[in-house]
């Protein structure tokens, strides 16, 4: 018992001095977002929703060329995405179709959304939690709590050295998990053979169908449109077109509070082939509205509760352009 | 209780061709009659199978009403720790184990599964918490997937880097399906 005690001191002197990095939880945040960019790594990680799960499996490869990254999802239908600094090619297999969106006057990268400190702190109360061990890595736990119900919480777990995220939960209003990502493994850092990042689904002689789509800097002004009463906390993010080949323009603009993202879409209704479904709907964690304005279809899908995401739908109005 | 005990271990031994014919006959009889030995004999079977390599067909039912009564969880770990054995008296550690482990390889050699799942013994997964579907709402159809395609580069769900927010939106057949 006495040599326990004279252990104490030493064994104090071991614990780490307490965090010296990144104290505050929205320094956190930050190195969050911008982890992806730093970092290399390769990981198998399960995203949950609604009773199912899907297993995916990530290469991330941050060299000179920039950032490039490949998801393979192992699960029922097979589909893979890949990703470069411009570009982003959607494969799915089952209907041999592989979409490739190509960004011609670039946004920047990253394009997630992550307001200022200060705006975040308007809508959400964000705090450190404990630390976890997931996949075999020391985690900080961060908690993103909304100010009101006109948003989703957060609960994210990032590694200590990288602030790599290892899992991320969505969260209701009733602190019900909406979705959850969770790396199964990972590692982190060192240099990933390329090789990984070369598709695994497009073999073969058979041709692919392309589809082609350009984003460029848009302006729904200038097609005669106006955001007007937004739910409080979204503003305006981004402005774009999206150009299909043969096809018109889509009037596409992202609505945030600083973290929670909403698109909204604006094209013919005519042009929707399979049509469009008129009202609320969903698809996973992801809410729908669509609605019909004169001839237009004004679509918004957003991972923001039905009612933000009908808000904003309304809040596009049109206006007789001045000729 | 004891007696049970002891049957069961009789049913395990003739499972793995220990018992002697008469015995044999005399605990087939037992099996037939008393539903605990009956559902012994599958989980024994089951995990006989699987240890063998020889996918099992079909998952006896109260083993499966067991397995859907717990949380989606893949570890055996985890079902180490939540597994009540109550029902075969089973001594705790060695039957969560056992179960954990039937449990594990069951679904690694389930066709659907990958072999890079299946292999990897590192995929473990504790889910914390199971994810719940939002309270109501009609599941968009596909006719909706280019836009969601289109928004997951801004996707806030939440923060994940780069491609992860695009498994989101591969949608579950079945989901489309179930109105």
């Amino acid at each position: 018992m006495k040599m326990w005690r004279l252990a104490i001191p030493a064994i104090i002197g071991f614990l780490p001095a307490g965090p010296s990095l990144a104290a505050d939880a929205t320094d956190w945040l930050q190195r969050i977002y911008s982890a992806g960019e730093r970092q290399s790594y390769i990981g198998t990680l399960v995203y949950q929703q609604g009773g199912r799960t899907e297993t995916s499996k990530i290469v991330h490869v941050v060299d000179a060329g920039g950032v490039q990254e490949r998801l393979e999802v192992l699960d029922g239908e097979p589909r893979e995405i890949i990703r470069t600094d411009d570009e982003v090619r959607c494969y799915t297999p089952s209907t041999m179709t592989v979409r490739v969106e190509k960004r011609v006057a670039r946004p920047g990268f990253p394009e997630r959304v992550l307001g200022s400190p200060k705006e975040l702190a308007e809508h959400y109360r964000i705090r450190k939690g404990g630390t976890e061990r997931i996949a075999g890595h020391e985690c900080q736990m961060i908690v993103l709590e909304p100010k009101d119900d006109l948003r989703y919480g957060h609960r994210l777990c990032a590694e200590i050295g990288s602030g790599l995220l290892l899992k991320a939960q969505t969260l209701g209003d009733r602190q019900e998990v909406i979705d959850q990502f969770q790396f199964a493994d990972l590692d982190i850092g060192g240099r990933v053979d390329h090789s990984l990042l070369a598709t695994r689904v497009a073999h073969g002689n058979k041709p692919w169908r392309v589809e082609r789509v350009e984003i460029a800097r848009g302006s729904l002004a200038a097609h005669g449109w106006m955001l007007k009463d937004l739910p409080p906390g979204y503003r305006l993010y981004a402005d774009l077109k999206r150009v299909q080949s043969g096809n018109a323009e889509i009037n596409h603009v992202v609505l945030s509070d600083g973290l929670a993202a909403v698109s909204v879409f604006v094209e013919p209704l005519a042009r929707r082939n399979p049509p469009l479904q008129l009202g609320t709907s969903r698809q996973g964690a992801i809410n729908i509205f669509v609605r019909k304005v004169g001839d237009f279809a004004v679509t918004a899908v957003g991972e923001a509760p039905a009612e933000s995401v009908r808000a904003i739908a309304q809040a596009v109005e049109h206006r007789k352009p001045s000729h | 209780m004891k007696e049970i005990e002891a049957r069961k271990e009789a049913v395990s031994a003739m499972l793995d061709d220990e018992l002697r014919a008469r015995e044999c006959e005399c605990c087939s009889a037992l099996i037939k009659e008393q539903p605990e030995l009956r559902d012994a004999w599958d989980i024994y079977a089951l995990i006989g199978d699987v240890l063998r390599g020889t996918p099992a067909s079909a998952m006896p039912c109260s083993f499966a009403d067991r397995m859907t009564a717990e949380p989606t969880v893949l570890a055996p770990r985890a079902l180490l720790v939540r597994r009540r054995m109550k029902f075969y008296a089973w001594p705790a550690a060695a039957a969560a184990a056992g179960i954990g482990f039937v449990t594990w390889i069951f679904l690694s050699v389930l066709p659907a599964q990958n072999v890079e799942v299946a292999s990897a013994k590192r995929v473990a997964v504790r889910a914390q918490a199971t994810p719940t579907p939002p309270a109501a709402g009609r599941v968009a159809g596909p006719e909706i997937e280019d836009y969601l395609l289109a928004h997951q580069p801004y996707s806030s769900s939440p923060v994940m880097q780069g491609v992860a927010p695009y498994i989101q939106m591969v949608s579950d057949p079945s989901e489309g399906a179930k109105q």
